[in-house]
């Protein structure tokens, strides 16, 4: 029988996968419209997933051939020490020794604060060594040279705004730090449209899978089908109807949605 | 003794410390280390108050002590302390997997009292309960079952599991940014001065032009005013304009950095967590 | 005026659904293959990876899970294509749990496309936990540090790893990330061994990295998975529909709706605030 089973489960494994991962989507993006029952299970659930998985995974991959096995069956025994290091993290949990689990959380952020000297060589001296850009024309010609240019006008004045170590009472150092405030606007435009660009993308993902996966796939034969065409225009009369009705009754005051305002 | 009979007498004495051992003597040698550990968990049980804060930073220094020795003293023709690294760096991992179970504990702490004490919500803790353990059985048996029925069956499961629930739930959950975006855009994002402005038109320029639509926009534009092709500006901002911004918010950063990282390998750091009492 | 006003009161459940029909048009309707535009970064990685000699191997470093599949997930793919197309052995590293379980799917469907073999062609290290040791351990003696793949055998004894110890027979490493990692290996793996590095990050992340492309820390960058079909379009996938392909595709419509509801939003803005102060001006004469 479980030999059945597992056959069985093989051969229908794909369509139980887009099934299930649909079933998940609708059940998450059910919050968009309002806090609800199937939304908070299928949140638990995925916690539960997450840490279930975590603990397999640190098993299977890290702690069981980096330590379990070369303790017990390789014969390296002195591991067991790294067990005992491991331990102290549950100090946490004693009112009276949770010291000791600060003993080890000590050790390893000491030893990310050991790496900043190589840290700070590394990237910042190729940094401030390509900063210094020649003036004189190159390849593109006065192009170069005008390029250098407003890279140090925009360096400098941008590092002026950073710079807090006295006040921006002088003019010249007022006026240029105020230019770098202008400049800084250039790079938060940049992280706001690469921000957009990226949320967008990971949306992208999830609805081609439900389009090009699922209702391809498990739903309708193919997009010139008529049950296609039906329910893209019940979509499109009902998305109309409801900017409509928001248009023309005025917004409650006290809305009784109680999906997270942004 | 010469010196070199000494480092002699050093690699054999750690040669039979370390040694793979096997069988009894492997039991024996594990049971002890054990005891050995429970021993200095327990001297440590017994350290007075004063010299807690002591250890702790001595723990701490020399943590990050081997790898700035790894950088400041060394050549190329003698490092041993970049060789020890690679056995450095399992070490740490395998005390670092350690930690796993912290988050779970508390969770498990969060649910099971849910569950026992009936609270509202409870079906869900019991759903997380359930839905923890039977991704973790999944795993274990397909990887240690010896029936080939049975850990195949696991096996799908799992993968059920894992591509069927954890992926999607995953991925849809950082997916509803989007929408939140698209709200923010039509409702929050007021262009009330000079900055903002600046900072929009940027963001669209940056948008159109990484995306065919840019192209399209204005490819009709004649060769002596490529440069304005939105491709063409979107790339020059992000090559000129933004990375002169970028690196200038980056030294700022360095700097502040270095004197945190100092601050912590040196026990000088203060807030909540480092002023506590131990 | 009125209209800009009304147009102010709507839901935002009603934008949410706009949202979903705008992108979801393109996904069924979009061009087959392409766009044309290449960035020079994305052409500079794929330089990097069509030059890496037979005789070295290609370290992915990969921090990403499931949520940002749809960004790195196409970037992986594309690398693993490209070195499966041009017999370069390569080796992935997962510093995610669940990415692990991703990107050895990713691996494993690609090797059965291709015809390419486990533990000769590539090998999955695994899942291991992220410390700067370990990632100065994969240039100084990659065997030591990475010790087993992700099946549990050990790494010394599999043919893909013959030759292969430290950074003399690394050709390059790909950061592929959804967080900030991208210094950590450029601190500890590639700059002490002046190994080249390329970084595929989310969109997120990207626009920091130019800087390091200025210095030449990083030689080449895939953003997103618009630099995931740029890629796929200098090795020879112009005509094909993928992922990436169809992304970037939506996000044309999704940008040009974004930057639509922003403009709108002002001028229903601007709008109303004349009109309370044209209120404001008539209570004042009455």
């Amino acid at each position: 029988m479980t030999e059945t089973m597992a056959n069985w489960l093989a051969a229908h494994s794909t369509s139980i996968i887009i099934w299930c991962a649909a079933l998940c989507t609708f059940a998450i993006y059910s919050v968009l419209y309002a806090e609800n029952k199937f939304y908070r299970l299928f949140e638990h659930i995925y916690i539960g997933l997450a840490a279930g998985y975590g603990v397999y995974v640190t098993w299977s991959e890290l702690l069981g051939p980096k330590w379990w096995i070369p303790m017990v069956y390789d014969g390296q025994w002195y591991w067991v020490f790294a067990a005992v290091a491991g331990s102290m993290f549950y100090f946490m949990y004693s009112n009276k020794h949770v010291w000791i689990s600060r003993v080890i959380f000590g050790f390893f952020m000491g030893v990310a604060a050991g790496g900043m000297f190589r840290g700070f060589y590394e990237v910042y001296f190729p940094q401030i060594g390509s900063s210094m850009k020649s003036l004189a024309p190159g390849a593109n010609g006065w192009w170069d040279t005008a390029s250098a240019l407003v890279f140090y006008v925009l360096l400098f004045s941008a590092m002026t705004y950073f710079f807090f170590s006295f006040e921006h009472k002088h003019p010249a150092v007022a006026a240029t730090a105020r230019a770098g405030r202008w400049f800084l606007m250039i790079g938060f435009g940049a992280i706001f449209g690469a921000t957009v660009m990226g949320r967008l993308t990971l949306l992208i993902g999830r609805l081609n899978f439900l389009l090009n996966d699922w209702c391809l796939q498990q739903v309708v034969p193919d997009w010139k089908s008529i049950y296609f065409k039906i329910i893209a225009a019940l979509v499109v009369v009902v998305l109309i109807a409801l900017i409509v009705n928001s248009i023309a009754r005025p917004k409650q005051k006290n809305s009784t949605s109680s999906a997270s305002e942004e | 003794m010469t010196t070199s009979t000494h480092h002699g007498l050093w690699s054999i004495l750690w040669g039979a410390v370390v040694a793979e051992r096997h069988g009894t003597v492997l039991a024996l040698l594990i049971a002890g280390s054990l005891l050995v550990g429970a021993g200095i968990l327990w001297m440590l049980m017994s350290v007075p108050t004063r010299y807690r804060k002591p250890v702790v930073m001595a723990v701490t220094f020399l943590g990050g002590l081997i790898l700035a020795l790894e950088f400041l003293a060394g050549s190329e023709k003698w490092h041993p302390l970049t060789d020890f690294l690679p056995t450095y760096g399992n070490v740490q991992m395998v005390i670092g997997s350690f930690a796993l179970l912290l988050g779970i504990i508390n969770l498990f702490m969060i649910h099971g009292q849910a569950v026992s004490k009936r609270t509202k919500g409870w079906a869900n803790s019991l759903a997380f309960f359930v839905a923890f353990f039977a991704i973790m059985m999944a795993g274990f048996v397909k990887d240690y079952a010896t029936a080939k029925a049975v850990s195949g069956s696991a096996d799908s499961i799992f993968t059920v599991f894992f591509e069927g629930f954890l992926m999607p739930l995953s991925s849809t959950m950082f997916s509803m940014i989007a929408f939140y975006i698209a709200s923010a855009a039509y409702r929050a994002f007021r262009i009330r001065s000079t900055e903002s402005a600046l900072m929009m038109i940027t963001a669209s320029i940056l948008m159109l032009g990484l995306v065919p639509a840019g192209l399209y926009l204005t490819a009709w534009l004649p060769e002596p005013l490529s440069w304005l092709r939105l491709e063409n500006l979107s790339a020059w901002l992000l090559v000129g304009p933004n990375m002169a911004v970028q690196r200038a918010m980056a030294f700022g950063i360095a700097v502040g950095a270095l004197a945190v990282g100092l601050r912590i390998w040196l026990s000088l750091e203060r807030g909540s967590f480092f002023d506590r009492q131990l | 005026m009125n209209i800009l006003i009304k147009l102010q009161q709507i839901d935002r459940r009603v934008i949410y659904a706009l949202v979903v029909v705008v992108l979801a048009v393109p996904l069924i309707f979009h061009p087959a293959g392409h766009p044309t535009l290449v960035t020079p970064e994305v052409h500079r990685a794929f330089e990097v990876i069509d030059q890496i000699p037979k005789d070295k191997m290609v370290i992915l470093s990969s921090a990403w899970g499931p949520s940002t599949e749809s960004e790195n997930g196409p970037q992986t793919a594309v690398l693993m294509r490209h070195m499966f197309m041009k017999g370069i052995r390569f080796g992935i590293v997962s510093w995610d749990q669940a990415g692990s379980q991703v990107t050895y799917k990713i691996g494993t469907s690609l090797e059965k496309e291709l015809h390419k073999q486990y533990g000769v062609d590539w090998v999955h290290f695994g899942f291991k936990l992220l410390n700067e040791a370990a990632l100065r351990g994969i240039g100084t003696d990659l065997p030591t540090t990475m010790k087993n793949d992700k099946l549990g055998k050990l790494v010394s004894r599999l043919p893909v790893m013959n030759g292969i110890k430290d950074f003399h027979n690394i050709g390059a490493v790909v950061e592929i990330s959804a967080s900030g990692t991208l210094e950590g290996t450029m601190i500890y793996t590639t700059q002490p061994n002046g190994l080249s590095l390329l970084y595929c990050p989310t969109a997120v992340m990207s626009v920091e990295a130019y800087k390091y492309l200025d210095s030449g820390q990083v030689k080449g960058m895939l953003n997103s998975a618009v630099g995931a079909a740029q890629y796929e379009t200098l090795i020879g996938m112009s005509d094909v529909t993928t992922q990436a392909s169809i992304t970037t595709w939506a996000l044309s419509t999704a940008h040009i709706f974004i930057i639509v509801l922003i403009l709108l939003g002002n001028l229903g803005y601007i709008a109303s605030k004349k009109a309370a102060r044209r209120q404001g001006g008539e209570a004042s004469n009455d």
